[in-house]
């Protein structure tokens, strides 16, 4: 309930120019909440990659890696940040390349159980297949796993980087028919990565 | 014929909807987190409590002579947290993606946040202060009312945002260890950069919403005097032939500085104690100006008003002071005189909040 109006400061907006304002505040919050979203959709999120790019991925030199990609492959922009990780595409199959900071220096094992939750988040109703043991073309070990819910199926794997603050988390999903050339992908990808001052 | 009560009720109708969806936004963005990491969710929410607590009490107490209505600095609060909060993740991403798409993701990933960011919350949050002053046409009288204002939806904005934050170290984490993730964020967020985040530039955006108040009310006289000749009611020193547009440049100059703290904050490459002092060091000058200016005027109109005989010269000497006040209040004995003296209190600093705005 409003009182009765109140003695207002000489002035004051009168209820025409109190409904103007509030159509001024309304109009730049559907601008800009709206405005933007619509123009960003608008907008192709598709940069076609040459084959063999390679993309380096985290903060800075020692804690990073790369990887590189075959032909075909198309980078998402807007959801990548070569500080934090990658979306990639081709065809049915996508790939998320991601660097993982630890909150303390880990294992492999106890990277994968936190793999598993996050997964969750993003891809809810996935189950991972018993984790297997997987090394890079540098000898890194690491661990991989198949990943299949209702609709798509794939491949995620984990790699600790060298310094054990940091891992590299690859998923690897398709359609449920796709399971073969998922699991190709992710092959090629785990053999590109490398880490700079690899010890192995 | 729009009467007051009804366009009252539109902008607060229209606030709590616009409230509602953007709680409904970040809600919709972290349920699927909160569900897999519900104890990071309740911990991430509980470090932000002290910080919401101690800053609306602290930042209340800014306001000379009195504190601004609980209400609506409570609702000042909520808009940061709910309607600002959720249409700046929305904005934010969908302008984020543009930077990438265009600009590239080397270029997005040092830059975007600091030139979205400035643009879209530093609008979305100093549009809860202009509907406070919509919904409430008593609250806000100038840059000084603004600037409380500005700085409580800057508070809740802060506070939400430092959640998501948390929320989102835990995915940068790789949820190896959700609470450590979590902790770590607040302590960044809260104990490093909490002194010179939102609520500092909201603040400056709202001490300029005060000065667009304070330039559509003097418009409004000087058009209103010009229709009826009586020049009585201008405000000191307005010209009458122009609506002061000095206020409205002060108003503008607000914004743009609060954009730019924004800019400098999310900056790359500038040490994060920097960013905090410059901001904080900023939004404080700006108070203590706003804050002396007000009193001088307040003390000037006191002055005035007592040598006219409608302020007793005890009321003059005690109204100013929150603790004379309460000094004043204990030294009368019965409920009624105390009463009586405290909404005679209340009615000086109502008229002197007005007239010293």
């Amino acid at each position: 309930m409003v009182a009765d109006q109140p003695r207002l400061p000489p002035g004051s907006a009168s209820p025409r120019a109190r409904l103007r304002w509030l159509l001024i505040i309304v109009g730049v919050m559907v601008l800009l909440t709206a405005g933007w979203p619509l123009l960003d959709a608008v907008v192709s999120d598709k940069q076609q990659l040459a084959a063999g790019a390679k993309l380096r991925i985290g903060p800075s030199g020692p804690d990073s890696a790369s990887v590189s990609v075959g032909p075909g492959w198309t980078l998402r922009p807007a959801e990548s940040d070569p500080r934090q990780g990658y979306l990639l595409r081709r065809g049915d199959i996508s790939v998320s390349i991601g660097y993982v900071a630890l909150a303390r220096a880990g294992r492999t094992t106890g990277i994968w159980s936190g793999l598993q939750r996050v997964l969750r988040v993003s891809n809810p109703g996935i189950r991972l297949g018993r984790p297997a043991a997987v090394t890079s073309r540098q000898g890194r070990a690491g661990l991989t796993a198949t990943a299949t819910s209702a609709r798509t199926s794939g491949h995620v794997t984990d790699f600790l980087g060298p310094s054990g603050t940091y891992a590299i988390e690859i998923v690897v999903l398709g359609p449920s028919g796709a399971k073969p050339v998922a699991a190709a992908v992710s092959l090629l990808l785990i053999r590109s990565l490398r880490f700079p001052a690899d010890p192995w | 014929m729009v009467s007051f009560r009804s366009s009252i009720r539109a902008v607060r109708i229209s606030a709590a909807v616009l409230c509602i969806f953007g709680a409904g936004v970040v809600i919709r963005e972290f349920v699927r987190l909160l569900l897999v990491f519900p104890e990071a969710g309740a911990l991430a929410a509980v470090l932000e409590l002290p910080l919401v607590l101690i800053g609306f009490v602290l930042l209340r107490r800014l306001r000379p002579t009195r504190s601004p209505a609980r209400l609506w600095s409570a609702a000042a609060l909520v808009w940061g947290a709910t309607a600002a909060a959720g249409c700046a993740l929305l904005a934010n991403q969908g302008l984020a993606g543009l930077w990438a798409k265009n600009e590239g993701i080397k270029f997005a990933s040092d830059w975007s946040a600091s030139l979205s960011a400035p643009l879209n919350e530093e609008l979305l949050k100093l549009c809860g202060v202009i509907m406070v002053a919509l919904a409430a046409p008593l609250a806000i009288n100038g840059p000084l009312d603004g600037m409380v204002y500005g700085a409580l939806t800057g508070l809740g904005f802060q506070a939400v945002e430092n959640v998501t934050y948390g929320l989102n170290a835990v995915i940068m984490s790789g949820g190896t260890n959700p609470n450590l993730a979590v902790l770590n964020s607040a302590l960044l967020r809260v104990g490093t950069a909490g002194l010179g985040s939102h609520w500092t530039m909201t603040a400056v955006a709202g001490a300029g919403a005060g000065y667009l108040i304070l330039h559509t009310r003097r418009r409004r006289l000087i058009r209103a005097a010009s229709y009826t000749g009586d020049q009585g009611r201008l405000p000191a020193g307005a010209p009458a032939a122009r609506p002061g547009y000095e206020l409205l440049l002060a108003a503008a100059a607000c914004l743009t500085a609060a954009m730019g703290m924004h800019l400098l904050f999310d900056a790359p490459g500038v040490v994060i104690e920097l960013k905090v002092a410059v901001n904080f060091a900023l939004a404080a000058i700006l108070y203590l100006m706003l804050s002396s200016a007000f009193l001088h005027r307040a003390r000037e109109w006191l002055a005035a008003a007592a040598a006219a005989g409608l302020v007793s010269a005890a009321d003059a000497s005690s109204v100013l002071s929150r603790r004379r006040r309460r000094a004043e209040l204990r030294r009368v004995h019965l409920p009624a005189d105390r009463q009586s003296l405290r909404q005679r209190q209340q009615d000086i600093l109502a008229e002197l909040d007005a007239e010293a705005a």
